[in-house]
């Protein structure tokens, strides 16, 4: 199932590293290079070996490790409500 | 040389503001964050414009106005810049007067990123912005 920003999440660059606001929970989050990298991907809609497959593009990264990584933002980001995790409605 | 009377009265004006803007401090630690956030959108205590001559509008914006700018430059333990943008949004939204919130992210002395509030009326900021190079705009409320 693909992963997706959520629709109501205020998001604005600084320095190059994105900050998101959710209006439902007020929670603030600053994503380092790696998370503003991931924001950028979620554009669209996509799953979890797709956007690991995008980022080793980008970075040079063993594809485990990238995975790892990626999941336990995607599973951080989905708890605080930044990024949905479901069919595209 | 300042009237002494009219000292008087702004220094009691301005006692009355910080223990507004330390209560509000206080709310923003106490309460939920949702419902805060849904009080500062919803705004219940806002009322109608009090003031039909546009130059007494301009006078009591320039009275809240000397208390934000007061309080922001006095202001220690007790207040934050989202306490004191709250503080002069409810003065000015229970005087019917138009104001914006906003809430931003900016980077704090040792770079990290850190949120960030102010106010603002019409084209006039009342509290602190962003630094142009230093800041970012999230949301306005």
């Amino acid at each position: 199932m693909p992963y997706q920003r959520h629709p109501d999440v205020c998001a604005a660059e600084l320095d190059g590293e994105i900050c998101l606001f959710h209006p439902h929970t007020a929670r603030y989050l600053a994503l380092n290079s790696t998370g503003s990298a991931i924001w950028h991907l979620l554009e669209q809609p996509m799953d979890l070996p797709d956007l690991v497959r995008a980022l080793q593009r980008d970075f040079e990264v063993d594809e485990g490790l990238c995975c790892d990584h990626t999941l336990a933002f995607l599973g951080e980001a989905v708890a605080c409500g930044m990024l949905q995790h479901g069919p595209v409605p | 040389m300042i009237d002494p009377l009219r000292r008087l009265r702004q220094e009691g004006a301005y006692g009355l503001f910080c223990g507004l803007d330390h209560c509000i401090w206080m709310g923003v630690h106490l309460l939920p964050g949702p419902r805060l956030f849904a009080l500062c959108r919803q705004r219940p205590w806002r009322r109608p414009p009090a003031f039909q001559n546009c130059a007494e509008r301009e006078r009591w914006l320039g009275r809240i106005s000397w208390l934000l700018r007061q309080r922001c430059r006095r202001a220690g333990w007790g207040s934050s810049c989202l306490s004191r943008s709250l503080a002069g949004r409810l003065l000015l939204d229970w005087l019917g007067l138009p104001n914006d919130l906003h809430l931003g992210m900016e980077r704090d002395p040792a770079g990290d990123p850190i949120p960030h509030g102010w106010l603002s009326s019409g084209d006039r900021t009342l509290t602190p912005g962003l630094h142009p190079l230093k800041g970012t705009h999230l949301i306005t409320l």
